[in-house]
């Protein structure tokens, strides 16, 4: 699955041979783009950073770099935009989706391994092409079915979306990952009269485990990052998730407190970058995996 | 059994969703409520060729898609060949690349909401440091930059992703065959332009589809930075279909726009098919 990931031995002849073919000034010149590229890149996470810790006149002002240090800011903007539900929202619709999606892709992955029948790969290809599919276009129908079943307004309804639409690539993963790993094992354990699920459960699962942790990561980001599905199901978009929310805080207070709307996306950012910094290697990993595999 | 959960999951909630769609498009069904559907027939389709806005949608959509394409390639690529030198920075250039590929679009929109507003960074450059201009840029509100904005907010955000991916691909490149053609004398341009491009040609066919995939979804973004304005000027097919479902009620014609989303995004898919040589 990860042959492009994996094959990055970062070994120190590559690297030696990459400075023998470029002269000193060269390199001197590549570092320099390196670093100007890399820093403009950074520009709109500084700037907000700065504007997070200033006093509200030092905002309107017109210096550039900050004069004033104000981190209350940040409690401000907790209190004042009622973060602290926004954010237990984003974690309740993270938490559920990454599990549903996990169950679903995992069983499915190791049935579509198992049982190889034109049907099977037809049902497969078909789950594939929900990859395509932009979640606007299906939006409408699946509004009025959360409402016909009661769910509107609800986070299992943004469950169910987030889930489905992260269902696709986690499969794709899963199934890319499957095919590496030697399930001839659950043969072996089922002549020794081991049941289907027991069979999965105490040889596949533990198998799949590196490749779980992609799949989840991959769908905590989509669905803490999700944006139309809670905005068009949960019908108080101060009260939604963290990212609804802060649009809502975005009209209301952007063009007055925009040292406060920055705190609060100072806030935003930090759990999730974290997140994302610390489980980058899964995620390169995922991103050629599916890109290979597609 | 262990594939009838799954399917069942996505036959319920996203096949069945696409073929309502498909059906709802040929209905006059405005509001949400069931007992109002009646059959339009191609009527909906008409409107569609005859709406200026949905013209401008569907071009913007396009432009969009196509420009940010070729952009994050043209950008992309030539990063991952800048970081896989292994200069000094490379490391930190990687990092800048990678961080936005974390974020929600709607922060993007947010961060650069603040890059660019009327006290942004470029305004007080602009006005207060530089004395160029007396008035702030208005990158969101001139109808002429607004979309050159929204483009340039989705190429800082997904840059780094075309970055990883090729990068990804230049670990697997041959050394020998570098090696070979610089014991035969070719450049450092020549080796590029000769073994590596070469190399990378599926790479960047993959990649390429892959954008265009990405580039149908966007929503969020645009929605948030510009609201599809001003006067329409960022308006793409979906921020135009959720006016009209959410905001006007036009449910019906909501989702004959629906079904041109579904009809631009399976030309990429088919495109997909054709480059993987397989189902999919």
């Amino acid at each position: 699955m990860s042959t492009v990931g994996a094959a990055a031995p970062r070994t120190a002849t590559p690297k030696a041979r990459g400075e023998r073919r470029l002269s000193a000034a060269n390199r001197a010149t590549l570092s320099i783009i390196c670093f100007v590229i890399g820093a403009v890149g950074l520009i709109p996470l500084i700037w907000t950073l700065s504007l997070s810790i200033r006093t509200s006149s030092d905002v309107f002002s017109d210096r550039i770099l900050p004069h004033s240090f104000r981190l209350s800011n940040f409690v401000d903007a907790w209190n004042q935009f009622g973060l602290g539900t926004l954010f237990w929202h984003s974690i309740v619709v993270t938490f559920g989706t990454v599990v549903i999606t996990t169950v679903l892709a995992v069983t499915s992955a190791y049935g579509f391994n198992r049982y190889r029948t034109r049907v099977t790969e037809a049902i497969f290809v078909v789950i594939l092409t929900g990859l395509m599919v932009p979640p606007a276009a299906v939006i409408i129908p699946f509004f009025v079915a959360m409402t016909r079943l009661g769910l509107y307004n609800t986070l299992v309804s943004v469950v169910i979306g987030e889930s489905v639409f992260a269902l696709p690539f986690s499969l794709l993963l899963l199934r890319g990952y499957i095919n590496t790993i030697p399930l001839e094992l659950t043969d072996a354990a089922r002549v020794d009269g081991a049941s289907q699920l027991q069979a999965f459960r105490y040889v596949a699962l533990p198998l799949l485990k590196p490749a779980l942790a992609t799949v989840a990561l991959f769908s905590t980001i989509s669905t803490w990052n999700g944006f139309l599905l809670p905005l068009v199901l949960l019908n108080n978009s101060a009260t939604s998730t963290l990212t609804v929310g802060l649009t809502s805080v975005q009209s209301q207070y952007g063009a007055l407190n925009l040292q406060l709307l920055s705190a609060a996306a100072v806030l935003a950012i930090l759990p999730i970058l974290a997140v994302f910094v610390a489980a980058r290697r899964y995620y390169v990993q995922g991103l050629s995996a599916g890109a290979v595999k597609q | 059994m262990f594939i009838a959960p799954a399917t069942a999951f996505f036959t319920l909630f996203l096949l069945f969703p696409v073929l309502a769609v498909l059906g709802l498009a040929f209905t006059n069904w405005t509001g949400f409520n069931l007992s109002q559907i009646h059959w339009g027939g191609v009527a909906n389709f008409r409107q569609l060729g005859s709406d200026p806005i949905f013209t401008q949608a569907l071009l913007h959509t396009v432009i969009f898609v196509a420009v940010t394409t070729v952009v994050l390639n043209a950008v992309g690529l030539p990063i991952a060949l800048l970081i896989n030198t292994k200069v000094a920075g490379h490391d930190f250039l990687r990092i800048a690349m990678f961080l936005p590929l974390g974020l929600s679009p709607v922060l993007t929109a947010i961060l650069w909401q603040e890059v660019l507003g009327p006290y942004g960074l470029i305004n007080e450059l602009v006005v207060h440091t530089l004395h160029l201009q007396s008035t702030p840029i208005g990158f969101l509100g001139d109808p002429h930059l607004a979309l050159i904005t929204v483009l340039l907010a989705s190429v800082w955000q997904y840059t780094g992703y075309n970055m990883l991916l090729y990068y990804a691909g230049l670990q697997s490149l041959p050394k020998e065959r570098l090696e070979a053609a610089a014991i035969d004398g070719a450049g450092a341009l020549r080796r590029l332009r000769y073994v590596t491009l070469p190399y990378l040609r599926p790479i960047i066919a993959v990649v390429v589809v892959l954008n265009l995939i990405g580039g149908w979804k966007v929503f969020d973004l645009i929605y948030v930075l510009t609201g599809g304005g001003p006067n329409h000027s960022t308006e793409v097919l979906s921020t135009y279909l959720y006016q009209q479902a959410f905001t006007l009620n036009s449910v019906g014609y909501a989702s004959s726009i629906a079904v041109a989303i579904i009809a631009l995004a399976t030309v990429s898919a088919l495109m997909r098919g054709r480059l993987a040589g397989e189902a999919l």
